[in-house]
Order: structure tokens, then sequence, then C-alpha cells
């Protein structure tokens, strides 16, 4: 993790206005767990405010995510609203402290999120 | 974690992608900055208490869900971005979306979880006489009047 967060630091250049936000379940209930190339790995049960997504913009929310939906599948059957999601901002600063922050949290999902059998968000494809 | 199989067998094919029961007749959701923190989940307990006591079907045969965003951000918030009411509704899900900027941020932000209990229902009262009053298959005087019972009898007026 250390050495990925020196990589990305030292590829990036850094400005202001960033934010790492949540994606928090909106409604009790099954979440899809997303692996690489936008599979779906398995389901996850998750509780009012559980975490689903740990992400950044330089954007804002409506900069990120077009109208209300946070997920869409490839074949585009199914999709993850407001409804289901709430956005929430939990940090703001410059790019690098939120990038920093970011992978910090995915990383370390499993000791703070109350599932630990979960290596990382399952809205996050990937750990980077 | 559940494996994609075991959804399957317990959820269906095809049914389970959604993963989630049913939304409630009455959705509540909000758009929040930082300052509001977990505050934000007042919306849900909101939503609770109106699905519990009314009914969406006693007031509308055409409306079958009614979604309201509320939209609890400084004005100057998103990069420069205004957020504005939104009304949207959806003929195949009969469903009404409502997108309602509130102007309670900064108390909201200030506010204990009761009050900001009590701010939501009051901006649910407000988004109701501003949208609801206008549809024609929608009988407001009722819901306006069953919604005010609603609040008095759980205190939040």
């Amino acid at each position: 993790m250390s050495q990925e967060i020196t990589r990305k630091l030292a590829k990036s250049i850094d400005y202001p206005d960033c934010e790492v936000y949540f994606l928090e379940a909106a409604q009790s209930g099954l979440y899809p767990i997303l692996g690489y190339g936008d599979v779906i790995t398995g389901y996850v049960e998750l509780k009012i405010g559980d975490i689903w997504k740990v992400g950044i913009t330089g954007n804002g929310e409506k900069g990120r995510y077009s109208g209300n939906t946070f997920y869409k599948n490839k074949e585009g059957s199914f999709s993850i609203t407001n409804k289901q999601l709430i956005y929430r901002v939990v940090y703001k600063g410059t790019y690098k402290q939120m990038i920093v922050t970011e992978k910090l949290l995915i990383y370390t999902y499993s000791l703070w999120s109350g599932h630990s059998d979960l290596l990382k968000p399952p809205g996050c494809k990937i750990f980077r | 974690m559940i494996t994609v199989e075991e959804a399957e067998v317990r959820y269906g094919k095809g049914e389970f992608v959604l993963g989630m029961t049913p939304s409630p007749a009455f959705l509540f959701t909000a758009r929040t900055d930082m300052g509001v923190g977990d505050k934000v989940y007042v919306v849900k307990e909101l939503e609770g208490i109106v699905n519990s006591n009314l009914q969406l079907a006693h007031y509308s045969s055409l409306i079958k869900s009614l979604v309201i965003t509320f939209i609890i951000l400084p004005s100057h918030s998103g990069k420069g971005i205004e957020w504005k009411d939104k009304k949207r509704f959806s003929r195949k899900q009969n469903e009404l979306q409502l997108e309602f900027n509130t102007n309670i941020y900064p108390i909201f932000c200030s506010s204990n979880k009761k009050e900001a209990l009590k701010l939501v229902a009051e901006q649910l009262v407000l988004a109701s006489q501003k949208y609801l009053s206008q549809i024609k298959d929608f009988n407001f005087a009722l819901f306006q009047s069953d919604l005010n019972n609603l609040m008095i009898h759980h205190q939040l007026k």
C-alpha cells in the first residue's frame, strides 16, 4: 500500500478542491460486490449507513455521477441509484491529501467497516 | 458474503440482481455535504415514520412510488453548480421523483438529531405543498391532513 501511495503521489500533480466520499447504503439489503472487469463476484448484506464504496473526485457529486445513478452494470440490466445509496462527503482537501486518505480507507476497509470478511469496499472494483 | 450462486438460490435468477427488498412507497433520500455528517440518516427515520403510518394508495391511484431527495447543501456548493428543484414522473414505474432544494444547511449542521428530524419533516411539508398540491390525481387535502396529524403525533411540529 505505501509503495502504491508513494508511486501515485510522485506521478501526480497536486490541485485543490478534491473530496473523498462514501456511497452508503440507504436501504438494508443485498448489495453486489464488484471485481476487476466490472464483474459481480458476490453479494453482501448491508445495513442502512454501511459503506458500499469509497471514492475520490475533484468534480463534486454532480460532476462525478450524472443523474441519480451510481452504478450500472455492463449490460445495462440493472443499476444502483440514489434510492439505494447516499453520496456522503467525508473529507475535503487537495488531490494528494485525498488520494492518500482514499487509499488508506480502501485498504483498511475490513478493519473499520464492520465487514471483516471483505478485503475492500464492495463497490470498489479494484484497490486502486 | 454471499456467492452469486447462493444469491441465485435464495432470490431467483434475475431478481436478486437488484439485491434489495422492494422500495417503500414513500422513499426519502438526500444530497448532503461533509458538514451534515451522519445526521443525513434522519431522512431514513422520517421515511420509516411516514411509511409506517401512511399509505400512498390512499391518496393516488396513479402514483405507486414517491421519491423525495432533500438537497441539504450550502447555496454555493458544488463548484458553482446550483442545485435546483426537479420534478419527474416515470410512467413506466408510476414513480414521482422530486428533488427539493432546502435552505436549511447552516441550521441543519448545527442541530442535534432530534432537531434535524424536525427540520426535515418541515421540509417534507413544504415540498408537499409546493409539488403534490399541483397534481390532479393526488388527494392533497387528505394527505396534508394526515401528514399534519402524523407530525403532531410524533412531535415533529
